[in-house]
C-alpha cells in the first residue's frame, strides 16, 4: 500500500482542514483494525476448523 | 500564590511519583524468581499487554521527536504513521507463533529464540551483544529526553543533569523491585496521560493560536505549501526513501528485544492477535503530535533545536499547571521505555551472555541476582553517557534501528521455513549488518533515495536464503515451524 505515496503526497483537495496526504494515512490509521479484525475473524475460524478435525 | 515554574514543577513531580508509586505497588504476591521478573509469568491479558506494548512503542521520540521531525522535516515525517500501523500487522503474524514457542520452551528473551531455534552459539551471542549495543543509545535518548522536558517545562530552572538523575532512580528501583510487572502498570498511567496530552497538544494549540486545526494548515499551505509533502525541508527523503524506510521499520520494529519479549507475557496467543487488531488506533495520538510540530513552524519558528518545538509552543500556549501535566506525561513516557530496556538488556546479558559463557553453573536465581544488580549498573552507566552525551546519539539510534531489522530474517524465516539454517541466517546477518553500517558511516544513506537499513536487509535475506539452500543443515531443523509438534528444549 504505501507504494503508492506518489498518488497520495499531496496537500490539495483539503478535508476538515487537514493536507489529503495526513487525510490518507488517518483514514489508514481506521481502516487498518477493521482489515484486521476480518484477518483476525478468519484465522480464528481455521483454527476452530483445526481443532475439530 | 506559587510562582508558574512552581506550579508547573509541582503538577510535574506529582505525576512522576504517581506513576512510581504505582509501579512500586504492582509486586504480585508472588516469588519475584526469573520468570516473574522478565514475562510476568506469562499470566497477562489482553488489557495488560497492549498498555504495555504502548507504552514501550511510544516512547520520547513519539513525544518529541515526531512533533521536532513536522518541524523541522515536514513531510517525511508522516512515514511513522504507515510504518507503525504496518508494524502491528507484521505482529499479528509473528508473534502468536512466537508465543507458542516460548511457552513450550519458557523462552524469555530474543537470544533466548536464536538459542532454541538455531542451536548455534555464536550466532546467539551474536544477537545478544548487537541487541545490548543498540540499546545504549536508546536508553541514552529517553534520558536526554527526560532532560530536556523538565527544564522546558521549569522555565529553565532546573538543569536537565538533576532532572536525569532523579528519574533513573526511580526507573531503577521500580526495575529492580518489580520487574516488567512494574512497567506494566505504570504505563497505565503513561498511556492514559500521553492520549490526554497529545489531545491537549494537537487540538488545543492550533485552536487556541488559529481558532482550529483547519485554520492552521490552510495558514501553513499558503505560506509554506512545500513542508506539507515530500521531501518537505529536506533534500533527499523523497517517495523512494518512505517506500523504504516504512518497510524497514514495520519489518523491523518488532525485532528490538524488548518488544519481542513481551510477546511472551502474554497469557494467549489469542490475547497478542487482538491486541494486533486493536493497537494501530493508538497511533491517532501521533498523528496529533503532527499537528502540534506543524503549528510551531508557524509560531515559533527558527528554533536552534526541533526537538524543543512542541514544549516551546506548549509553554506559550497553556497555563503552567497544565504544562505540569504535558511535561509529567512526557516525562513518563521517556521513563517506561527506559525502565523496559534496561529491563530487558540487563536480562540478556545475565541469561544469554553471561552464563553460557562465564558461568554455565549458575542456577536461575542466580541468573534473577545478576540481573537485577545488572539493572542498576545499566542504569549508572545509561545516566553517565547521557550528561555527556553528544549530539550524535540520534544518528547512533538510527544506526542501531537499522542494525535491529536484520534480525527480521533470522525470526521469520526461522518460525515459517523449515529449510533455513543457523550459519545461513548468521552470514545474512553480518551482511546486512555490514552493508547498513558502511553505508551509513559514509554517509551513503539514503542510498540512491533508499534506507541504508532496508538496503542492508534485502542482501541480508538474500544472503540468509541463498546460504540455506547451498547448505542445507546435515539433520534435519530442530524446530521446522512454530506449529509442528515440540524438539526437546535447548537447556
Amino acid at each position: 500500500m504505501c507504494f503508492s505515496v506518489t498518488l497520495w503526497d499531496r496537500i490539495e483537495p483539503m478535508f476538515f482542514g487537514v493536507p489529503f496526504n495526513l487525510c490518507w494515512l488517518i483514514l489508514w490509521i481506521v481502516l487498518t483494525p477493521c482489515c484486521m479484525w476480518g484477518a483476525y475473524r478468519i484465522e480464528t475460524a481455521a483454527e476452530r476448523r483445526g481443532e475439530r478435525g | 500564590m506559587m510562582t508558574p515554574t512552581a506550579t508547573a514543577l509541582a503538577v510535574m513531580f506529582a505525576i512522576v511519583a504517581l506513576g512510581t508509586a504505582v509501579g512500586f505497588l504492582a509486586g504480585s504476591r508472588e516469588r519475584m524468581d526469573l520468570e516473574q521478573w522478565t514475562v510476568g509469568g506469562r499470566r497477562f491479558g489482553a488489557a495488560l499487554v497492549f498498555l504495555l506494548m504502548a507504552g514501550e512503542a511510544y516512547t520520547t521520540f513519539s513525544f518529541l521527536g515526531v512533533s521536532g521531525w513536522a518541524y523541522s522535516r515536514g513531510g517525511p515525517v508522516l512515514y511513522v504513521l504507515a510504518y507503525i500501523t504496518l508494524a502491528y500487522v507484521t505482529s499479528f503474524f509473528i508473534l502468536p507463533q512466537l508465543w507458542d514457542l516460548g511457552r513450550r520452551h519458557r523462552l524469555q528473551t530474543q537470544p533466548d529464540f536464536f538459542n532454541t531455534r538455531y542451536r548455534n552459539r555464536y550466532l546467539t551471542g551474536f544477537v545478544c551483544v548487537v541487541g545490548i549495543l543498540a540499546f545504549i543509545p536508546y536508553v541514552q535518548l529517553q534520558l536526554v529526553g527526560v532532560g530536556i522536558i523538565v527544564s522546558v517545562a521549569s522555565f529553565g530552572h532546573i538543569e536537565p543533569a538533576p532532572a536525569m538523575a532523579v528519574a533513573t532512580l526511580l526507573i531503577v528501583a521500580f526495575v529492580f523491585a518489580n520487574g516488567v510487572r512494574a512497567v506494566a502498570w505504570v504505563s497505565i498511567v503513561k498511556d492514559f496521560l500521553m492520549v490526554v496530552a497529545a489531545v491537549a497538544i494537537g487540538i488545543g494549540i492550533p485552536l487556541a493560536r488559529f481558532g482550529g486545526v483547519g485554520a492552521m494548515f490552510h495558514a501553513l499551505a499558503h505560506t509554506h505549501p512545500q513542508q506539507l509533502v515530500m521531501p518537505g525541508a529536506t533534500a533527499n527523503l523523497g517517495h523512494a526513501w518512505y517506500i523504504s524506510t516504512v518497510l524497514l521499520s514495520a519489518l523491523g520494529s518488532y525485532m528490538w528485544p524488548h518488544l519481542f519479549g513481551t510477546a511472551f507475557t502474554a497469557k494467549s496467543a489469542d490475547t497478542l492477535r487482538r491486541n494486533a487488531v486493536v493497537m494501530p488506533l493508538y497511533t491517532l495520538t501521533l498523528a496529533l503530535m503532527f499537528f502540534a510540530g506543524f503549528t510551531a513552524v508557524l509560531t515559533v519558528p527558527h528554533l536552534r533545536d526541533g526537538d524543543l518545538a512542541v514544549l516551546v509552543v506548549a509553554r506559550e500556549t497553556f497555563s503552567p499547571w497544565f504544562l505540569g501535566v504535558i511535561g509529567g506525561a512526557g516525562a513518563l513516557t521517556a521513563m517506561v521505555p527506559a525502565a523496559i530496556l534496561i529491563l530487558t538488556a540487563a536480562t540478556l546479558f545475565a541469561k544469554n551472555l553471561y552464563r553460557p559463557l562465564l558461568a554455565p553453573a549458575m542456577t536461575e536465581d542466580g541468573v534473577a541476582r545478576l540481573a537485577r544488580a545488572m539493572v542498576v549498573v545499566l542504569g549508572a552507566t545509561s545516566l553517565a553517557l547521557a550528561i555527556h552525551g553528544s549530539s550524535t546519539i540520534v544518528s547512533l539510534l538510527l544506526t542501531a534501528y537499522a542494525v535491529m531489522a536484520q534480525c527480521f530474517p533470522g525470526v521469520v524465516l526461522g518460525l515459517f521455513w523449515s529449510r533455513v539454517t543457523g550459519p545461513g541466517v548468521f552470514i545474512g546477518i553480518i551482511a546486512g549488518v555490514l552493508t547498513a553500517v558502511l553505508l551509513m558511516a559514509a554517509h551513503l544513506d539514503p542510498v540512491f533515495g533508499l534506507n541504508a537499513g532496508f538496503v542492508g536487509l534485502s542482501v541480508n535475506l538474500a544472503v540468509a536464503v541463498v546460504a540455506s539452500l547451498l547448505f542445507p543443515a546435515r539433520e534435519p531443523a530442530a524446530e521446522p515451524t512454530a506449529r509442528v509438534a515440540a524438539a526437546p528444549s535447548a537447556e
